[in-house]
């Protein structure tokens, strides 16, 4: 089996009852080939990052294979943007569904506007209605040409793909993108990223534990393409996406 | 597997040059790749009484493949009485054996009245309904509920178990009602499966893939990887369908 970077894991005690730790990913660790992860705090009880972002760095310090994914809440403006002046995290994660913020709120686009100084790529969780939506999106990927952005679930989640031409048209339109896989419901749209958007802007992520990674690992290897593509998509890409 | 695989949703649909076309020949190969013996088969549109172009594109889809497609008739409730007459012929003498919903493409709620002169014409005909059910408007279980408060009898399958992030709600209405069954097609996270599972029995769950979008075979194993005891898995798989559809 392929070496797994899995992009998109959330740690800690969750707000919605989703709680994921340490030895649950070390559980996966061992029963696949999972050999590292960008780690993000789930939403904690308290309503701030500052102690779960620091739980996770201290993690990643223990855990040379994980990698500690910043996450803040924009409405907290100054400490988000202080958490980002001061981050040792390479990615920075935005849950506009989850903060309840939209994409276009100014105070999203001053966090980004400082990652962006730090040279910092932004994980956006994308296609949640009514405040991810591609469409609410793209404005905020069009005003940062020079910021990596990775995007979730490839843009979209609707049930029945409704969302998924405007989603991909993010992805043709700006360089900068990256394509995550979990919870896409159809495996023609990774295809499609693949084909349309070059293999090494597609990568891995389960989004444990809101998705099930033993099912988000077959997702992938059920595409109908090559197996160096596959090892790109799992773990290749990654590597490359935080190396640089 | 000591059992037939049925599919209880796909499609099949005439779209040259789009990624969604979907001829019979689509759907078969993929059947045969996951080991699924017969489908249920609808179309992409709603079928209306001015066009009834979808409706024979299943009938004669079904006549291709009558060992491995079932049709079910994906009718527009603005159609009104003529549509139902069109909904009882097909059945009657063109071999359809349900009707399908799709809230979304027709903007009219699942208890309005012009649905449940349907969904009843259905019951009458003793077939099922299957709804899409999602997480978008005019598809959540919890409005499907209302039709079935209005139908109690209606055999309603609730397709896609509520999507993403209604699948509590649609496990809930499951609870309120034996009639209703839940379909685990699209939906990504195979656990809820499990839950629904545990919390309604197996004898409620039913297997659909949505194909040719979602990949038949992916779709199997999102209920093998749960591990589920075999009795179980011959249920989903094949008897709850069978039963509804009146045959062993």
């Amino acid at each position: 089996m392929s070496s797994i970077f899995d992009m998109h894991m959330y740690l800690g005690k969750s707000l919605f009852h989703k709680d994921f730790f340490l030895e649950n990913l070390q559980k996966l660790q061992k029963e696949y080939s999972l050999t590292k992860a960008g780690i993000i705090p789930t939403k904690p009880f308290a309503y701030d990052y500052e102690e779960p972002n620091k739980d996770l760095r201290h993690i990643a310090q223990q855990h040379q294979e994980l990698q500690h994914i910043l996450r803040v809440d924009p409405w907290r403006n100054e400490q988000a943007i202080q958490m980002v002046k001061d981050t040792t995290s390479s990615v920075l994660f935005l849950h506009f569904f989850e903060e309840q913020i939209y994409p276009t709120n100014p105070l999203v686009m001053q966090v980004v506007e400082e990652a962006q100084s730090k040279n910092l790529a932004v994980m956006l969780a994308s296609g949640y209605l009514p405040f991810s939506h591609s469409a609410q999106v793209q404005p905020l990927v069009n005003s940062f040409p020079d910021v990596r952005f990775i995007l979730t679930h490839g843009g979209q989640i609707n049930i029945s793909g409704m969302h998924m031409a405007e989603a991909f048209e993010i992805f043709r339109e700006n360089d900068n993108t990256f394509f995550e896989t979990s919870g896409i419901y159809r495996e023609d749209y990774i295809e499609d990223a693949i084909d349309k958007l070059g293999s090494e802007r597609v990568l891995f992520g389960s989004g444990s534990p809101y998705y099930y990674f033993p099912f988000e690992v077959r997702r992938i290897e059920h595409l109908k393409t090559s197996s160096s593509i596959k090892e790109k998509i799992f773990y290749k890409n990654a590597h490359a996406f935080f190396s640089s | 597997m000591d059992f037939d695989i049925i599919d209880a949703h796909t499609h099949v649909h005439s779209l040259p040059n789009h990624m969604w076309d979907s001829p019979p020949e689509r759907i078969v190969k993929l059947m045969d790749e996951a080991n699924i013996s017969r489908a249920i088969i609808m179309p992409y549109g709603e079928i209306l009484p001015e066009d009834l172009s979808l409706l024979e594109y299943t009938i004669s889809s079904v006549k291709k493949y009558p060992q491995r497609l079932i049709g079910f008739a994906r009718m527009h409730p603005g159609g009104g009485k003529e549509g139902v007459e069109i909904f009882e012929k097909s059945v009657v003498e063109d071999g359809i054996r349900g009707l399908k919903f799709h809230p979304v493409g027709t903007s009219i709620h699942p208890a309005d009245p012009l649905s449940v002169m349907f969904v009843k014409k259905a019951c009458e005909l003793g077939i099922p309904t299957l709804f899409h059910c999602g997480d978008e408007e005019w598809t959540l279980p919890l409005q499907i509920a209302k039709l079935l408060k209005k139908v109690p009898e209606a055999k309603v399958i609730l397709g896609h178990m509520g999507g993403y992030f209604h699948v509590e709600d649609a496990i809930a209405v499951a609870k309120d009602y034996e009639n209703c069954y839940l379909e685990t097609s699209a939906t990504p996270n195979p656990k809820i499966i499990e839950k629904a599972v545990a919390e309604l029995g197996a004898q409620r769950v039913i297997f659909g893939s949505d194909g040719p979008g979602c990949l038949p075979k992916l779709e199997v194993e999102k209920i093998t990887v749960l591990q589920l005891d075999a009795q179980s898995e011959k249920q989903i798989f094949h008897d709850n369908i069978m039963q509804l559809l009146g045959t062993k």
